[in-house]
């Protein structure tokens, strides 16, 4: 478990990263992420272990953000915070509002492929789609993503 | 694209709190095991001293269920070898009435 989580602990802070913009928000996911998994550890594949890793994490992500939207008051002011340097702030203010113009699984797809390094045959084992619908779906993301980006500049 | 994507790196200390987290899980999950385990052994160990207090419980409820019987209707009495034999309702409980003459 520790083993998967060093070998990821990169990887997937990059991907939640770019679904939160909040550094300890991230590593919070990606604990409770791990302690959840090994909680099932009697019911688990080895062999699907990091798949999990990222389906877990990315589904905490998510209910994060939902409890974030409805409890709008508890955010923290993320350009006053440590975050912000970690990126440049307009590049991330750019990033992060093409981001978020995707869809959820066009979105996933583009950050497992561009900040996890995720193969097309790895996508096709995540995702559960045939591998031309990868790549025609990841062109197509990374393209609506390079679009909104151009529009964020003007 | 990949100047957007920069590699950023997590914080340290993720893997410690995990350990730590973990070693916690770990001692949490042994002690309720432990606890069960102890609980069967003493289980164990009580369950043939109940046994015999069971059955010597239901052999005395049995008996004295059986003389009160025979103490209130008329038993049909049969002498057997100068000891008289109560009949008593209980087929599995024989009562008798020993007496031996004072010793002169």
């Amino acid at each position: 478990m520790l083993a998967c989580y060093q070998r990821l602990q990169t990887p997937l802070f990059n991907v939640l990263y770019r679904w939160l913009w909040h550094t300890q928000d991230c590593e919070d996911v990606m604990h409770d992420a791990y302690l959840r998994i090994w909680d099932q550890r009697q019911r688990i594949d080895a062999t699907k272990l990091d798949a999990l890793v990222y389906t877990t994490a990315l589904n905490l992500a998510k209910n994060k953000l939902r409890w974030r939207s409805l409890w709008r008051f508890g955010v923290r002011d993320e350009e006053a915070s440590d975050d912000a340097r970690l990126d440049g702030v307009q590049d991330r203010k750019r990033l992060k509002s093409a981001l978020e113009a995707l869809d959820t699984d066009s979105r996933n797809l583009v950050l497992l492929s561009e900040c996890a390094g995720f193969t097309t045959d790895e996508l096709v084992a995540f995702f559960g789609w045939p591998a031309g619908t990868v790549a025609s779906r990841k062109h197509r993301a990374l393209a609506q993503l390079r679009a909104a980006l151009r529009e964020g500049e003007r | 694209m990949s100047e957007l994507f920069r590699q950023l790196e997590p914080p340290p200390g993720g893997l410690r709190r995990l350990q730590s987290a973990l070693d916690h899980r770990r001692v949490r999950s042994t002690r309720p095991r432990l606890a069960l385990a102890c609980a069967i052994a003493v289980l164990l160990a009580l369950l043939p001293i109940w046994q015999r207090w069971h059955a010597r419980a239901v052999l005395d409820a049995r008996f004295s269920a059986a003389l009160a019987h025979a103490n209130r209707s008329e038993p049909a009495i049969i002498v057997e070898n100068g000891a008289a034999l109560l009949v008593a309702d209980e087929p599995n409980i024989r009562i008798y009435w020993v007496a031996t003459e004072p010793a002169e």
